[in-house]
Protein backbone atom coordinates (compact mmCIF):
# COMPACT_ATOMS: atom_id res chain seq x y z
CA UNK A 1 0.00 0.00 0.00
CA UNK A 2 1.34 3.39 -0.93
CA UNK A 3 2.20 5.22 2.30
CA UNK A 4 1.05 8.48 0.75
CA UNK A 5 -2.40 7.20 -0.22
CA UNK A 6 -4.94 8.82 2.07
CA UNK A 7 -8.57 7.73 2.22
CA UNK A 8 -10.02 10.68 0.32
CA UNK A 9 -7.47 10.29 -2.51
CA UNK A 10 -8.11 6.55 -2.60
CA UNK A 11 -11.84 7.28 -2.81
CA UNK A 12 -11.33 9.51 -5.84
CA UNK A 13 -9.18 6.83 -7.51
CA UNK A 14 -11.80 4.15 -6.73
CA UNK A 15 -14.59 6.23 -8.24
CA UNK A 16 -12.61 7.17 -11.36
CA UNK A 17 -11.67 3.54 -11.99
CA UNK A 18 -7.96 4.30 -11.65
CA UNK A 19 -7.87 1.92 -8.67
CA UNK A 20 -10.19 -0.94 -7.73
CA UNK A 21 -11.29 -1.93 -4.23
CA UNK A 22 -9.99 -5.44 -4.92
CA UNK A 23 -6.53 -4.14 -5.88
CA UNK A 24 -6.40 -1.96 -2.76
CA UNK A 25 -7.55 -4.78 -0.46
CA UNK A 26 -5.16 -7.27 -2.08
CA UNK A 27 -2.31 -4.79 -1.56
CA UNK A 28 -3.17 -4.56 2.16
CA UNK A 29 -3.36 -8.34 2.53
CA UNK A 30 -0.01 -8.73 0.75
CA UNK A 31 1.51 -6.11 3.01
CA UNK A 32 0.21 -7.95 6.08
CA UNK A 33 1.84 -11.14 4.76
CA UNK A 34 5.13 -9.30 4.29
CA UNK A 35 5.47 -7.45 7.57
CA UNK A 36 3.13 -8.67 10.28
CA UNK A 37 5.08 -11.76 11.34
CA UNK A 38 7.71 -9.61 13.03
CA UNK A 39 5.35 -7.14 14.67
CA UNK A 40 2.21 -9.21 15.28
CA UNK A 41 -0.33 -6.43 15.01
CA UNK A 42 -3.10 -8.78 13.80
CA UNK A 43 -4.94 -11.41 15.82
CA UNK A 44 -6.62 -12.74 12.70
CA UNK A 45 -6.77 -11.80 9.02
CA UNK A 46 -10.04 -12.27 7.14
CA UNK A 47 -8.55 -12.56 3.65
CA UNK A 48 -11.45 -14.31 1.89
CA UNK A 49 -14.15 -12.19 3.52
CA UNK A 50 -12.19 -9.04 2.77
CA UNK A 51 -11.79 -9.91 -0.89
CA UNK A 52 -15.51 -10.71 -1.14
CA UNK A 53 -16.42 -7.38 0.48
CA UNK A 54 -13.98 -5.58 -1.81
CA UNK A 55 -15.52 -7.27 -4.86
CA UNK A 56 -18.97 -6.13 -3.73
CA UNK A 57 -17.73 -2.57 -3.13
CA UNK A 58 -16.08 -2.52 -6.53
CA UNK A 59 -19.29 -3.66 -8.24
CA UNK A 60 -21.35 -1.09 -6.33
CA UNK A 61 -18.98 1.74 -7.20
CA UNK A 62 -18.94 0.66 -10.85
CA UNK A 63 -22.72 0.96 -11.04
CA UNK A 64 -22.71 4.36 -9.38
CA UNK A 65 -23.69 3.45 -5.81
CA UNK A 66 -21.76 5.65 -3.36
CA UNK A 67 -21.76 4.58 0.29
CA UNK A 68 -19.54 7.45 1.44
CA UNK A 69 -15.87 8.15 2.14
CA UNK A 70 -15.01 4.65 3.36
CA UNK A 71 -16.58 2.77 0.44
CA UNK A 72 -14.02 0.17 -0.67
CA UNK A 73 -11.46 1.23 1.97
CA UNK A 74 -9.59 -1.55 3.89
CA UNK A 75 -9.77 -1.16 7.67
CA UNK A 76 -8.82 -3.17 10.77
CA UNK A 77 -10.80 -3.65 13.98
CA UNK A 78 -9.43 -3.83 17.52
CA UNK A 79 -10.25 -7.20 19.07
CA UNK A 80 -12.55 -5.58 21.59
CA UNK A 81 -15.30 -4.85 19.04
CA UNK A 82 -17.77 -7.52 17.94
CA UNK A 83 -17.48 -8.51 14.29
CA UNK A 84 -20.29 -10.81 13.17
CA UNK A 85 -19.15 -14.42 12.79
CA UNK A 86 -15.88 -13.93 14.69
CA UNK A 87 -14.84 -14.36 18.31
CA UNK A 88 -14.13 -11.24 20.36
CA UNK A 89 -11.30 -12.55 22.53
CA UNK A 90 -10.41 -9.11 23.98
CA UNK A 91 -6.80 -10.26 24.14
CA UNK A 92 -7.61 -12.74 26.90
CA UNK A 93 -7.24 -16.49 27.23
CA UNK A 94 -10.28 -16.30 29.49
CA UNK A 95 -12.42 -15.62 26.39
CA UNK A 96 -10.77 -18.17 24.12
CA UNK A 97 -13.89 -20.34 24.31
CA UNK A 98 -16.30 -17.47 23.57
CA UNK A 99 -18.80 -18.03 20.77
CA UNK A 100 -18.50 -16.00 17.57
CA UNK A 101 -20.40 -12.73 17.75
CA UNK A 102 -23.93 -12.86 16.34
CA UNK A 103 -23.76 -9.29 15.07
CA UNK A 104 -21.40 -6.38 14.54
CA UNK A 105 -20.75 -3.75 17.19
CA UNK A 106 -22.77 -0.64 16.29
CA UNK A 107 -19.70 1.25 15.02
CA UNK A 108 -18.47 -1.76 13.03
CA UNK A 109 -21.94 -2.08 11.49
CA UNK A 110 -21.90 1.58 10.44
CA UNK A 111 -18.47 1.18 8.85
CA UNK A 112 -19.58 -1.99 7.05
CA UNK A 113 -22.76 -0.25 5.88
CA UNK A 114 -20.51 2.57 4.67
CA UNK A 115 -18.71 0.07 2.43
CA UNK A 116 -15.52 -0.35 4.49
CA UNK A 117 -13.64 -3.62 3.94
CA UNK A 118 -12.58 -5.34 7.19
CA UNK A 119 -9.20 -7.03 6.65
CA UNK A 120 -8.83 -8.41 10.18
CA UNK A 121 -8.71 -7.90 13.92
CA UNK A 122 -5.84 -6.28 15.79
CA UNK A 123 -4.34 -7.05 19.18
CA UNK A 124 -5.43 -5.29 22.34
CA UNK A 125 -3.85 -5.30 25.78
CA UNK A 126 -5.87 -7.88 27.71
CA UNK A 127 -9.39 -6.45 28.19
CA UNK A 128 -7.93 -3.05 27.23
CA UNK A 129 -6.55 -2.82 30.77
CA UNK A 130 -2.96 -1.79 30.10
CA UNK A 131 -0.71 0.42 28.07
CA UNK A 132 1.78 -1.94 26.42
CA UNK A 133 -0.07 -4.57 24.27
CA UNK A 134 2.65 -7.15 24.95
CA UNK A 135 1.62 -9.40 22.02
CA UNK A 136 2.66 -6.68 19.56
CA UNK A 137 5.93 -4.82 18.95
CA UNK A 138 6.51 -1.24 17.93
CA UNK A 139 7.29 -1.07 14.18
CA UNK A 140 9.82 1.71 14.81
CA UNK A 141 11.89 -0.50 17.12
CA UNK A 142 10.98 -4.14 17.68
CA UNK A 143 12.47 -4.05 21.17
CA UNK A 144 9.85 -1.49 22.22
CA UNK A 145 6.13 -1.47 23.03
CA UNK A 146 3.55 -0.07 20.59
CA UNK A 147 1.56 1.34 23.51
CA UNK A 148 -1.91 0.26 24.41
CA UNK A 149 -4.44 -0.78 24.68
CA UNK A 150 -5.06 -0.25 20.95
CA UNK A 151 -1.43 -1.22 20.19
CA UNK A 152 -2.27 -3.60 17.33
CA UNK A 153 -4.31 -0.97 15.50
CA UNK A 154 -1.55 1.64 15.78
CA UNK A 155 1.18 -0.78 14.67
CA UNK A 156 -0.96 -2.00 11.75
CA UNK A 157 -1.34 1.57 10.49
CA UNK A 158 2.33 2.45 10.95
CA UNK A 159 3.10 -0.51 8.68
CA UNK A 160 0.60 0.63 6.00
CA UNK A 161 -1.38 -2.63 6.26
CA UNK A 162 -4.73 -0.80 6.29
CA UNK A 163 -6.02 2.76 5.89
CA UNK A 164 -7.94 3.04 9.18
CA UNK A 165 -8.29 1.00 12.36
CA UNK A 166 -10.73 1.05 15.25
CA UNK A 167 -9.65 1.65 18.81
CA UNK A 168 -11.03 2.30 22.27
CA UNK A 169 -9.80 4.86 24.79
CA UNK A 170 -10.44 4.73 28.56
CA UNK A 171 -7.43 6.73 29.75
CA UNK A 172 -5.55 7.27 26.48
CA UNK A 173 -5.73 3.93 24.67
CA UNK A 174 -6.32 5.44 21.20
CA UNK A 175 -4.05 8.50 21.50
CA UNK A 176 -1.16 6.88 23.34
CA UNK A 177 -0.40 4.03 20.87
CA UNK A 178 -1.03 6.45 18.01
CA UNK A 179 1.66 8.76 19.43
CA UNK A 180 4.12 5.92 20.07
CA UNK A 181 3.69 4.47 16.56
CA UNK A 182 3.69 7.80 14.67
CA UNK A 183 0.07 7.79 13.52
CA UNK A 184 -3.13 9.76 14.22
CA UNK A 185 -5.62 8.83 16.97
CA UNK A 186 -8.99 10.48 17.59
CA UNK A 187 -10.96 10.08 20.83
CA UNK A 188 -14.34 11.71 20.18
CA UNK A 189 -16.56 13.31 22.81
CA UNK A 190 -18.16 10.85 25.26
CA UNK A 191 -21.42 9.74 23.65
CA UNK A 192 -20.44 10.65 20.07
CA UNK A 193 -19.65 7.06 18.96
CA UNK A 194 -21.68 4.15 20.27
CA UNK A 195 -20.01 1.58 22.50
CA UNK A 196 -22.59 -1.16 22.10
CA UNK A 197 -20.98 -4.40 21.00
CA UNK A 198 -17.62 -3.45 22.54
CA UNK A 199 -16.24 -5.27 25.61
CA UNK A 200 -16.19 -2.57 28.29
CA UNK A 201 -13.29 -1.66 30.51
CA UNK A 202 -14.85 1.22 32.46
CA UNK A 203 -18.28 2.32 31.29
CA UNK A 204 -18.08 5.96 32.30
CA UNK A 205 -14.57 6.52 30.88
CA UNK A 206 -14.67 4.31 27.75
CA UNK A 207 -14.76 5.89 24.29
CA UNK A 208 -14.51 4.37 20.80
CA UNK A 209 -12.86 6.07 17.85
CA UNK A 210 -10.60 5.86 14.82
CA UNK A 211 -6.85 5.57 14.40
CA UNK A 212 -5.54 6.52 10.98
CA UNK A 213 -2.41 7.66 9.17
CA UNK A 214 -3.71 11.15 8.41
CA UNK A 215 -6.06 13.61 10.11
CA UNK A 216 -8.38 13.65 7.09
CA UNK A 217 -8.67 9.85 7.28
CA UNK A 218 -9.67 10.05 10.94
CA UNK A 219 -12.26 12.71 10.05
CA UNK A 220 -13.68 10.52 7.28
CA UNK A 221 -13.94 7.53 9.61
CA UNK A 222 -15.57 9.57 12.38
CA UNK A 223 -18.08 10.90 9.87
CA UNK A 224 -19.22 7.33 9.28
CA UNK A 225 -19.00 6.06 12.88
CA UNK A 226 -20.63 8.96 14.75
CA UNK A 227 -24.29 9.03 15.67
CA UNK A 228 -26.89 8.10 18.24
CA UNK A 229 -27.49 4.48 19.26
CA UNK A 230 -30.34 3.60 21.60
CA UNK A 231 -28.47 0.50 22.76
CA UNK A 232 -25.75 2.64 24.38
CA UNK A 233 -27.07 4.50 27.44
CA UNK A 234 -24.27 7.07 27.09
CA UNK A 235 -24.98 7.76 23.42
CA UNK A 236 -25.76 11.38 22.55
CA UNK A 237 -28.63 12.57 20.34
CA UNK A 238 -27.02 15.71 18.92
CA UNK A 239 -26.71 15.82 15.13
CA UNK A 240 -23.41 14.83 13.53
CA UNK A 241 -21.77 17.85 11.85
CA UNK A 242 -19.56 17.82 8.76
CA UNK A 243 -16.05 16.84 9.89
CA UNK A 244 -14.49 17.02 6.44
CA UNK A 245 -15.65 20.43 5.25
CA UNK A 246 -13.50 22.50 7.65
CA UNK A 247 -10.25 20.54 7.37
CA UNK A 248 -8.68 23.18 5.15
CA UNK A 249 -9.80 26.21 7.15
CA UNK A 250 -6.50 26.69 9.02
CA UNK A 251 -6.00 28.16 12.51
CA UNK A 252 -5.88 31.89 11.74
CA UNK A 253 -7.56 33.70 14.64
CA UNK A 254 -8.05 30.61 16.80
CA UNK A 255 -6.91 30.69 20.44
CA UNK A 256 -4.77 27.80 21.68
CA UNK A 257 -4.63 27.34 25.46
CA UNK A 258 -1.44 25.87 26.91
CA UNK A 259 -1.50 24.79 30.57
CA UNK A 260 1.43 25.99 32.66
CA UNK A 261 1.11 23.07 35.09
CA UNK A 262 0.55 19.28 34.87
CA UNK A 263 1.09 18.96 31.10
CA UNK A 264 4.45 20.72 31.27
CA UNK A 265 5.85 18.69 34.17
CA UNK A 266 8.36 15.87 33.80
CA UNK A 267 8.57 15.80 30.00
CA UNK A 268 11.53 14.30 28.17
CA UNK A 269 13.76 17.00 26.64
CA UNK A 270 12.73 15.83 23.16
CA UNK A 271 9.01 16.01 23.98
CA UNK A 272 9.39 19.42 25.59
CA UNK A 273 11.19 20.75 22.52
CA UNK A 274 8.67 19.15 20.12
CA UNK A 275 5.76 20.71 22.03
CA UNK A 276 7.35 24.16 21.94
CA UNK A 277 8.14 23.83 18.23
CA UNK A 278 4.57 22.68 17.54
CA UNK A 279 3.16 25.74 19.32
CA UNK A 280 5.48 27.92 17.23
CA UNK A 281 4.11 26.24 14.08
CA UNK A 282 0.53 27.02 15.13
CA UNK A 283 1.49 30.59 16.01
CA UNK A 284 3.17 30.90 12.64
CA UNK A 285 -0.12 29.86 11.05
CA UNK A 286 -1.96 32.66 12.86
CA UNK A 287 -3.15 31.06 16.10
CA UNK A 288 -2.87 32.90 19.40
CA UNK A 289 -1.26 31.00 22.28
CA UNK A 290 -2.68 31.64 25.74
CA UNK A 291 -1.20 30.24 28.98
CA UNK A 292 -3.73 28.81 31.43
CA UNK A 293 -3.63 27.01 34.77
CA UNK A 294 -5.51 23.88 35.78
CA UNK A 295 -5.69 24.08 39.61
CA UNK A 296 -7.35 20.66 40.06
CA UNK A 297 -4.84 18.69 37.98
CA UNK A 298 -3.22 16.94 40.96
CA UNK A 299 -6.43 14.96 41.44
CA UNK A 300 -6.82 13.70 37.84
CA UNK A 301 -4.86 10.48 38.19
CA UNK A 302 -6.42 9.40 41.48
CA UNK A 303 -9.90 9.98 40.08
CA UNK A 304 -9.06 8.08 36.89
CA UNK A 305 -7.80 5.01 38.72
CA UNK A 306 -10.58 5.06 41.33
CA UNK A 307 -13.20 4.98 38.57
CA UNK A 308 -11.42 2.71 36.10
CA UNK A 309 -10.47 0.06 38.64
CA UNK A 310 -13.84 0.00 40.40
CA UNK A 311 -15.86 -0.21 37.17
CA UNK A 312 -13.50 -2.77 35.57
CA UNK A 313 -13.60 -4.97 38.65
CA UNK A 314 -17.39 -4.79 38.78
CA UNK A 315 -17.52 -6.01 35.17
CA UNK A 316 -15.00 -8.80 35.76
CA UNK A 317 -16.02 -9.93 39.26
CA UNK A 318 -17.85 -13.09 38.19
CA UNK A 319 -15.33 -14.01 35.49
CA UNK A 320 -12.46 -13.63 37.96
CA UNK A 321 -14.05 -16.40 40.05
CA UNK A 322 -14.61 -18.78 37.13
CA UNK A 323 -11.62 -17.92 34.88
CA UNK A 324 -9.22 -16.05 37.18
CA UNK A 325 -6.26 -18.31 36.39
CA UNK A 326 -6.60 -17.47 32.68
CA UNK A 327 -6.03 -13.74 33.17
CA UNK A 328 -2.50 -12.36 32.85
CA UNK A 329 -1.00 -11.55 36.21
CA UNK A 330 -0.82 -7.78 35.70
CA UNK A 331 -4.48 -7.45 34.72
CA UNK A 332 -5.67 -9.85 37.44
CA UNK A 333 -3.73 -7.81 40.01
CA UNK A 334 -5.37 -4.57 38.86
CA UNK A 335 -8.81 -6.19 39.02
CA UNK A 336 -8.18 -7.67 42.47
CA UNK A 337 -7.04 -4.25 43.68
CA UNK A 338 -10.19 -2.77 42.16
CA UNK A 339 -12.34 -5.14 44.22
CA UNK A 340 -10.86 -3.47 47.30
CA UNK A 341 -11.35 0.10 46.06
CA UNK A 342 -13.44 1.93 48.70
CA UNK A 343 -16.91 2.79 47.38
CA UNK A 344 -16.49 6.29 48.79
CA UNK A 345 -13.42 6.86 46.60
CA UNK A 346 -15.38 5.79 43.54
CA UNK A 347 -18.26 8.12 44.38
CA UNK A 348 -15.93 11.02 45.17
CA UNK A 349 -14.06 10.47 41.92
CA UNK A 350 -17.35 10.71 40.04
CA UNK A 351 -18.20 13.88 42.00
CA UNK A 352 -14.78 15.31 41.17
CA UNK A 353 -15.48 14.89 37.45
CA UNK A 354 -18.04 17.66 37.67
CA UNK A 355 -15.36 20.00 39.03
CA UNK A 356 -12.90 18.92 36.33
CA UNK A 357 -15.52 19.57 33.66
CA UNK A 358 -16.17 23.06 35.05
CA UNK A 359 -12.43 23.76 35.13
CA UNK A 360 -12.02 22.74 31.47
CA UNK A 361 -15.23 24.50 30.44
CA UNK A 362 -13.76 27.70 31.85
CA UNK A 363 -10.55 27.25 29.83
CA UNK A 364 -12.44 26.36 26.66
CA UNK A 365 -14.77 29.34 27.05
CA UNK A 366 -11.65 31.47 26.47
CA UNK A 367 -9.85 29.25 23.97
CA UNK A 368 -10.83 27.12 20.97
CA UNK A 369 -8.54 24.21 21.82
CA UNK A 370 -5.95 23.12 24.37
CA UNK A 371 -2.67 21.86 22.85
CA UNK A 372 -0.42 19.65 24.98
CA UNK A 373 1.88 16.64 24.61
CA UNK A 374 0.04 13.32 24.21
CA UNK A 375 2.69 11.59 26.37
CA UNK A 376 5.71 12.73 28.40
CA UNK A 377 8.08 10.71 26.19
CA UNK A 378 8.42 8.02 23.48
CA UNK A 379 8.04 4.22 23.39
CA UNK A 380 9.37 2.18 26.31
CA UNK A 381 11.52 -0.93 25.98
CA UNK A 382 9.32 -4.03 26.08
CA UNK A 383 11.11 -5.58 29.06
CA UNK A 384 10.90 -2.47 31.22
CA UNK A 385 8.20 -1.25 33.58
CA UNK A 386 9.90 2.08 34.29
CA UNK A 387 10.70 4.98 31.97
CA UNK A 388 13.68 7.25 32.54
CA UNK A 389 12.04 10.45 31.34
CA UNK A 390 14.79 12.92 32.27
CA UNK A 391 18.19 12.47 33.91
CA UNK A 392 16.59 13.02 37.30
CA UNK A 393 13.07 11.65 36.79
CA UNK A 394 12.03 8.01 36.37
CA UNK A 395 8.40 6.97 36.38
CA UNK A 396 6.35 3.79 35.92
CA UNK A 397 4.87 3.19 32.47
CA UNK A 398 1.42 2.89 34.06
CA UNK A 399 1.69 6.41 35.45
CA UNK A 400 3.54 8.19 32.67
CA UNK A 401 1.45 6.82 29.79
CA UNK A 402 -1.83 7.89 31.40
CA UNK A 403 -1.30 11.20 33.17
CA UNK A 404 -1.53 13.49 30.11
CA UNK A 405 -4.33 11.65 28.31
CA UNK A 406 -6.71 10.85 31.20
CA UNK A 407 -8.09 14.40 31.59
CA UNK A 408 -9.97 14.07 28.29
CA UNK A 409 -11.56 10.82 29.55
CA UNK A 410 -12.57 12.34 32.89
CA UNK A 411 -14.15 15.32 31.14
CA UNK A 412 -15.35 13.44 28.05
CA UNK A 413 -13.80 16.11 25.79
CA UNK A 414 -12.72 15.28 22.22
CA UNK A 415 -8.96 14.79 21.84
CA UNK A 416 -6.72 14.09 18.87
CA UNK A 417 -3.10 12.92 18.76
CA UNK A 418 -0.97 13.80 15.73
CA UNK A 419 2.71 13.05 15.06
CA UNK A 420 4.86 16.06 16.06
CA UNK A 421 8.48 14.97 16.11
CA UNK A 422 10.99 12.25 16.90
CA UNK A 423 13.40 11.79 19.80
CA UNK A 424 17.13 11.03 19.74
CA UNK A 425 16.37 7.35 18.97
CA UNK A 426 14.20 8.33 16.01
CA UNK A 427 11.04 7.32 17.89
CA UNK A 428 7.79 9.23 17.22
CA UNK A 429 6.26 11.79 19.59
CA UNK A 430 2.63 12.93 19.72
CA UNK A 431 0.86 16.28 20.04
CA UNK A 432 -2.57 16.29 21.68
CA UNK A 433 -5.34 18.71 20.64
CA UNK A 434 -8.30 18.85 23.04
CA UNK A 435 -11.52 20.68 22.20
CA UNK A 436 -14.97 21.67 23.39
CA UNK A 437 -17.70 19.04 23.85
CA UNK A 438 -18.93 17.74 20.47
CA UNK A 439 -16.60 20.15 18.64
CA UNK A 440 -14.53 17.46 16.95
CA UNK A 441 -14.65 19.61 13.80
CA UNK A 442 -12.40 22.31 15.32
CA UNK A 443 -10.06 19.72 16.83
CA UNK A 444 -9.67 18.06 13.43
CA UNK A 445 -9.32 21.46 11.73
CA UNK A 446 -6.37 22.35 14.00
CA UNK A 447 -4.85 18.89 13.52
CA UNK A 448 -5.15 19.15 9.75
CA UNK A 449 -3.53 22.62 9.71
CA UNK A 450 -0.63 21.34 11.83
CA UNK A 451 -0.25 18.27 9.62
CA UNK A 452 -0.23 20.35 6.47
CA UNK A 453 2.47 22.64 7.87
CA UNK A 454 4.78 19.81 9.01
CA UNK A 455 6.15 16.53 7.64
CA UNK A 456 6.09 14.32 10.74
CA UNK A 457 3.11 12.33 9.47
CA UNK A 458 5.12 11.30 6.40
CA UNK A 459 7.82 9.50 8.40
CA UNK A 460 7.61 5.72 8.28
CA UNK A 461 9.32 2.92 10.24
CA UNK A 462 12.16 0.85 8.74
CA UNK A 463 11.62 -1.36 5.68
CA UNK A 464 10.03 -4.84 5.75
CA UNK A 465 13.41 -6.44 5.04
CA UNK A 466 14.64 -5.01 8.31
CA UNK A 467 11.67 -6.54 10.10
CA UNK A 468 12.34 -9.97 8.68
CA UNK A 469 15.99 -9.84 9.72
CA UNK A 470 15.00 -8.64 13.18
CA UNK A 471 12.50 -11.45 13.54
CA UNK A 472 15.25 -13.98 12.88
CA UNK A 473 17.61 -12.54 15.49
CA UNK B 1 -18.42 -32.30 55.50
CA UNK B 2 -16.51 -31.46 52.35
CA UNK B 3 -16.13 -33.55 49.25
CA UNK B 4 -13.56 -36.35 49.63
CA UNK B 5 -11.23 -34.71 47.11
CA UNK B 6 -11.12 -31.50 49.05
CA UNK B 7 -9.58 -33.37 52.00
CA UNK B 8 -6.72 -34.74 49.93
CA UNK B 9 -3.43 -32.94 50.65
CA UNK B 10 -1.90 -31.11 47.72
CA UNK B 11 1.15 -32.53 45.99
CA UNK B 12 4.34 -30.82 47.31
CA UNK B 13 5.27 -29.47 43.84
CA UNK B 14 1.82 -27.97 43.37
CA UNK B 15 1.99 -26.42 46.82
CA UNK B 16 5.34 -24.79 46.03
CA UNK B 17 3.99 -23.50 42.74
CA UNK B 18 0.95 -21.98 44.37
CA UNK B 19 2.96 -20.50 47.20
CA UNK B 20 5.30 -18.85 44.70
CA UNK B 21 2.38 -17.58 42.60
CA UNK B 22 0.66 -16.25 45.69
CA UNK B 23 3.82 -14.48 46.84
CA UNK B 24 4.34 -12.96 43.38
CA UNK B 25 0.75 -11.79 43.31
CA UNK B 26 1.11 -10.26 46.78
CA UNK B 27 4.24 -8.44 45.59
CA UNK B 28 2.41 -7.08 42.55
CA UNK B 29 -0.48 -5.90 44.71
CA UNK B 30 1.92 -4.25 47.14
CA UNK B 31 3.73 -2.47 44.29
CA UNK B 32 0.44 -1.36 42.81
CA UNK B 33 -0.78 -0.04 46.16
CA UNK B 34 2.46 1.87 46.63
CA UNK B 35 1.83 3.61 43.32
CA UNK B 36 -1.92 4.13 43.65
CA UNK B 37 -2.21 5.22 47.27
CA UNK B 38 -0.51 8.63 46.80
CA UNK B 39 -2.75 9.28 43.77
CA UNK B 40 -5.87 8.51 45.80
CA UNK B 41 -4.62 10.68 48.66
CA UNK B 42 -4.28 13.63 46.27
CA UNK B 43 -7.79 13.02 44.98
CA UNK B 44 -9.18 12.90 48.54
CA UNK B 45 -7.62 16.30 49.21
CA UNK B 46 -9.94 17.86 46.63
CA UNK B 47 -12.64 20.07 48.16
CA UNK B 48 -15.78 18.62 46.63
CA UNK B 49 -18.17 21.00 48.40
CA UNK B 50 -21.78 20.41 47.43
CA UNK B 51 -20.92 18.66 44.17
CA UNK B 52 -23.01 15.58 43.51
CA UNK B 53 -22.81 12.53 41.31
CA UNK B 54 -24.51 13.40 38.05
CA UNK B 55 -26.88 10.46 38.13
CA UNK B 56 -30.07 10.51 36.11
CA UNK B 57 -32.77 8.04 37.01
CA UNK B 58 -35.17 7.40 34.17
CA UNK B 59 -38.22 5.64 35.56
CA UNK B 60 -39.34 4.72 32.05
CA UNK B 61 -36.19 2.88 31.15
CA UNK B 62 -36.96 -0.77 30.49
CA UNK B 63 -40.71 -0.23 30.46
CA UNK B 64 -40.97 -0.58 26.70
CA UNK B 65 -38.09 -2.96 26.07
Amino acid sequence: VNSELDILTAGIALRSGELSAMELTRACLTRIDEVDAAVNAFVDVYAEEAMAAARQAQEEIARGLDRGPLHGIPIAVKDLFDVAGHVTAAGSQSRADALPSAEDAHSVGLLRKGGAVIVGKTHTHEFAFGSTTPQTRNPWDLDRVPGGSSGGSAAALALDTCLMALGTDTAGSIRMPAALCGVVGMKPTYGRVSKSGIVPLSWSLDHAGPLARYVGDAAAALQVMAGHDAKDVGSHQSPVPDYLGRLGDGVEGLTVAVPTNHFSENLSPAMRAAHQESLAVLEGLGAMVMPVELPLAAAYMGATFAIMMAEASAYHRDRLVTHGELYTEDVRTLLEAGLRMPAVDYVDAQRARGLFQAEWHDVLSRADVVVVPTLPTSAALADSSVLQITDSHAESIMNSYVRLSCPANLTGLPALSVPCGVDAHGLPLGLQIIGRPFDEATVLQVGAAFEQATAWHRLRPPSPQTYRRSALR
Amino acid sequence: MGHADSQRPMEPAATDERTRASAASADLLANLSAELDPLLVRMRELHLGESAVAAVFDANRGANE
